[in-house]
């Protein structure tokens, strides 16, 4: 509701611009927002998932459960479940009322990632380890694991081909293709799987069929992120490109006939110069601007996806950054460091208009000659110009009726908010920094070190369980 | 020993001056009317929105005065009570307890009597103490809810704001209640103090949590705002916001912005934020503000002056504008809160909002009048009407005069009493009650949702 009164520069802001401030417990490994925006998840090397109040920058919860580093974390809409997904072949959804685990699920491989339904909480696509991707649904107690194809749709005229042998080495390395992530379209209906072979996916989700598949490059696409809007998508490739995509439309028309879908690269994003590596990448909720974190270099690079021009490169902190997420309604960059692994936050910064603190001035831009008015110093009758004031205020107030204007407040008031802890165990900054390091040896380690601290811990898994 | 020294909550740069208020002789509930009020009811019919209102309560509409009987006195505290306020889910009371006038320059140095600095929490159902919470070493002058009714937060004189955590212990207990009479299960309490937040220079005198239930704000006499995060207990912000103590804060309904007012005269409303300010509210005649409070959807802002009046603010529009001003009771050194209550009948009707305002002489158009022993009166008028003073040949107008189109009231009462010259028995608070069909829920609902109000879905 400040938008109201916001200076209106600093809300044509479209993108962060200055480095705000840094965010630290533990080696984080991986951060993303919730859909308000209000929590940020960062998973941790040491198997932790711990969220953070964004407006005040404290600690909101800590979750234990994992045993090696957390790979991806996922909410669901309402922001109630979290999902974590961990090399530790796991996968936890978490019920943020409590705290507890609601499920967790083992695979046979390491989880590179992991991401909810947008609007099934129990249904969740997971990549993994030397393995195809699967679709899980864990409404039931028992969980049901489909498994997904992770190769290219074949093209009905190319099937009876005879098999040449160059023909059946490209089989053989096809099938080798490893789907590194799979997201979900804003209408749940599809998956989109990226592959190591550069193919890209279109995996209908009820019938687990592959509808479509393009090549959008040759090498591995890394990492594959889809805008808040669900209209643009981006790649990361190994060959150094970021590409964006524009979401096509996908209907259930394109089921039976995927031929008219649209799937092309609309703009590529690299450095010419300093040819360098993206570690990591995200788009704006809006779909207009791109940020990505590098390899070997400290800085966030934002482009706009209109011209795909580069707008501003963010300075960043003295280490590598990995995992980059923006924020989902405000001008607002979070990326993990990959060192220390610190968060850094960039924002915008707005200027403190100072006409607001006294509203009988005005900001001018040149000096002006005053002009007395006319009756500026005549003499009033105060009793009367009290009486005429009043008589005056004949408007009808509304003081409950709420406008739907700007920002869907009603929506909001219906969402899950999460409860505000105020007993979270606070370790010492020293034990964060033994965390370090994405060995379970090191966590075992931790664990032995006994005392009170480790009874603690197992306390609070027992009361997590 | 000066026993009939005032306990309650001064205004704080004003000088001390004795008044003597009409003490009426017994409980009892009256009326008042006046030309305002015809004016009112007149303006009603004009205006179509109104009408089709009009229409629409229909036959109810015509017993429309709130009817508040006093239903509890909570007795215990020593000193005069500066702050009480029900729990938002509607179970406890809190109210807590001033020290006489520690901060207070002319203060007579009577302060040997028996000192007062506790936070105590009530059934609201029962109006049993449930239990008492020491721990500040001076007066308390403000108590807040978190919007989950498990956290209290207190700012008090020592400087410090306090946060208390309520818990109910194991073991139900079942007994008799007695309205309506049921039988019914309670669990005692068994809270404890949990943070201690400092950051303050000086007395710490009011605060709120915001809707997220993450932050308190508060005001102090060192004119700072100062933003907590409760979870740490740190200070986040503080904002330069004023030239004299800060008297009032409080947040708006999606905690984006905060209104603080002084006795600087002024009304900021900051972004939480940025921490910047927004917008400043000046009233053209200059009254020191005593108490601001944003309505239940936002868009206007509620603010107690020192010169008798409460305001009505549209801040949204250019400079601000007054939309209505609330006169007719007389309060020029208090600190007296002012609340909207939220008819939960009618929560689609618009327009089914009161004001409630209270102290010691009549408000003239005030929906009813609670006059009551030793405390003063609570006045419960139409926020949507506004009014200028009673004048007297309307003073005497009884029930044959035409009625404005008063609703019925399912609100509340969240007095700040003062316990000067009330008799000597400082300390009681009360809680009216509504005897048509708002339920007991509603009432203590529109109570305790000065800070959070339930909205329409």
């Amino acid at each position: 509701m400040n938008l109201s009164l916001a200076d209106p520069f600093s809300l044509s802001q479209d993108y962060p611009e200055v480095f705000s401030h840094s965010l630290h417990y533990g080696h984080s490994a991986c951060v993303v927002f919730n859909r308000r925006g209000d929590l940020l998840a960062s998973g941790r090397h040491d198997g932790t998932v711990v969220l953070f109040d964004v407006e005040t920058g404290g600690l909101a919860r800590i979750m234990r459960g994992h045993t090696r580093s957390v790979q991806s974390v996922s909410w669901s809409r309402d922001g109630r479940y979290l999902l974590s997904s961990s090399l530790d072949c796991k996968c936890i959804l978490w019920d943020l009322e409590d705290g507890s685990r609601k499920r967790v699920i083992r695979f046979e491989a390491a989880v590179y990632y992991a991401e909810l339904h947008p609007f099934n909480y129990e249904l969740f696509a997971a990549a993994i380890h030397e393995d195809f991707p699967y679709l899980v649904d864990i409404s039931n107690p028992r969980t049901i694991r489909t498994k997904l194809s992770s190769l290219p749709r074949k093209s009905p005229a190319g099937s009876d081909e005879d098999e040449t042998p160059a023909a059946t080495k490209a089989k053989a390395q096809e099938a080798k293709a490893l789907t590194l992530s799979t997201l979900f379209d804003s209408t749940g209906q599809f998956l989109i799987c990226a592959t190591t072979r550069g193919w890209v996916n279109v995996v209908h989700v009820a019938t687990h069929s592959t509808i479509f598949s393009t090549r959008i490059t040759k090498t591995a696409i890394v990492t594959a992120r889809l805008s808040l809007s669900g209209r643009s998508l981006i790649f990361n490739s190994r060959d150094r490109i970021l590409r964006s995509v524009h979401m096509p439309p996908l209907t259930d028309e394109d089921i039976e006939d995927p031929s008219d879908i649209l799937f092309e690269v609309e703009h590529t994003y690299q450095d010419l110069v300093n040819r360098l590596y993206w570690n990591h990448c995200d788009i704006s909720p809006t779909g207009e601007y791109i940020c990505a974190s590098t390899y070997m270099n400290h800085d966030v690079y934002i482009w706009e996806t209109n011209k795909g021009s580069l707008v501003k490169i963010l300075e960043g902190p003295k280490e590598e950054l990995g995992f980059v997420d923006w924020h989902p309604t405000r001008p607002m960059i979070v990326a993990s460091g990959l060192e220390t692994g610190r968060i850094y936050i960039w924002a915008t910064n707005n200027p403190q208009r100072w006409s607001a603190l006294a509203p009988d001035f005005q900001e001018l831009e040149e000096n002006v000659e005053y002009v007395e008015k006319e009756d500026e110093f005549d003499y009033k009758d105060r009793a009367e110009m009290t009486k005429a004031r009043l008589d005056r205020e004949d408007e009808e107030v509304d003081l409950i009726g709420m406008d739907d204007a700007p920002g869907d407040f009603r929506d909001d008031e219906k969402r899950w908010t999460m409860p505000v802890l105020l007993d979270i165990e606070e370790s010492s900054e020293d034990d964060d920094v033994k965390i370090v390091g994405p060995t379970a040896a090191t966590s075992q380690k931790k664990k032995k070190k006994g005392g009170a601290e480790a009874e603690k811990k197992g306390k609070k898994r027992k009361a997590g369980d | 020993m000066d026993t009939t020294d005032t306990n309650g909550r001064l205004s704080p740069p004003l000088k001390r001056q004795r008044t003597m208020s009409p003490s009426p002789p017994l409980y009892r509930e009256t009326q008042a009317f006046d030309t305002s009020a015809v004016r009112a009811a007149t303006s009603a019919l004009r205006s179509p929105q109104s009408q089709a209102l009009t229409n629409g309560v229909g036959a109810r509409k015509q017993n429309s005065r709130t009817n508040y009987r006093l239903k509890l006195s909570l007795t215990g505290h020593k000193r005069g009570v500066s702050s009480v306020k029900f729990s938002p889910d509607g179970k406890w009371i809190a109210s807590a307890c001033k020290l006489k006038n520690t901060h207070h320059k002319v203060q007579l140095l009577t302060t040997n009597t028996a000192a007062d600095k506790t936070l105590r929490v009530w059934d609201a159902k029962t109006g049993e103490l449930e239990q008492i919470f020491e721990a500040h070493t001076a007066g308390v002058s403000d108590v807040a809810w978190s919007p989950d009714s498990k956290t209290l937060a207190t700012a008090s004189d020592d400087k410090t704001i306090r946060l208390w955590e309520l818990k109910s212990v194991g073991g139900i207990h079942t007994i008799l209640d007695y309205y309506p009479r049921q039988l019914i299960r309670i669990q005692p309490l068994q809270g404890r103090m949990i943070r201690i937040l400092k950051g303050h220079h000086n007395y710490v005198y009011c605060l709120n949590f915001n809707p997220q239930g993450n932050m308190i704000v508060s005001g102090s006499y060192d004119e700072a705002v100062r933003i907590w995060d409760i979870r740490s207990g740190n200070c986040q912000k503080t904002l330069p916001a004023h030239q004299d103590p800060v008297s009032g804060v409080d947040f708006i309904r999606d905690g984006t912005m905060i209104a603080s007012c002084s006795h600087d005269k002024l009304i900021r409303i900051w972004d939480t934020n940025t921490g910047q300010c927004l917008k400043t509210l000046v009233e053209e005649e200059l009254p020191p503000v005593s108490c601001v409070r944003f309505s239940p959807n936002g868009k206007y802002i509620l603010a107690s002056t020192l010169d008798s009046s409460i305001r009505l603010w549209d801040y949204l529009r250019d400079g601000g504008k007054v939309l209505k001003t609330y006169l007719g009771h007389v309060n020029t050194k208090y600190s007296i809160f002012s609340a909207f209550s939220n008819d939960g009948k009618y929560m689609y009707v618009s327009q089914r909002q009161f004001l409630i305002g209270c102290d010691m002489v009549g408000w003239a158009n005030a929906a009813q009048i609670l006059r009551l022993r030793r405390c003063g009166d609570i006045y419960l008028g139409r926020a949507d009407e506004g009014g200028s003073p009673g004048s007297e040949e309307s003073r005497g107008r009884g029930a044959g005069s035409q009625r404005p189109p008063y609703r019925k009231l399912a609100g509340i009462l969240r007095p700040r009493w003062d316990g000067e010259d009330m008799g000597g028995r400082a300390g009681e608070q009360l809680l009216g009650d509504t005897l048509n069909d708002a339920t007991w829920h509603d009432l203590s609902w529109l109570a305790g949702s000065s800070c959070y109000p339930r909205y329409p879905s």
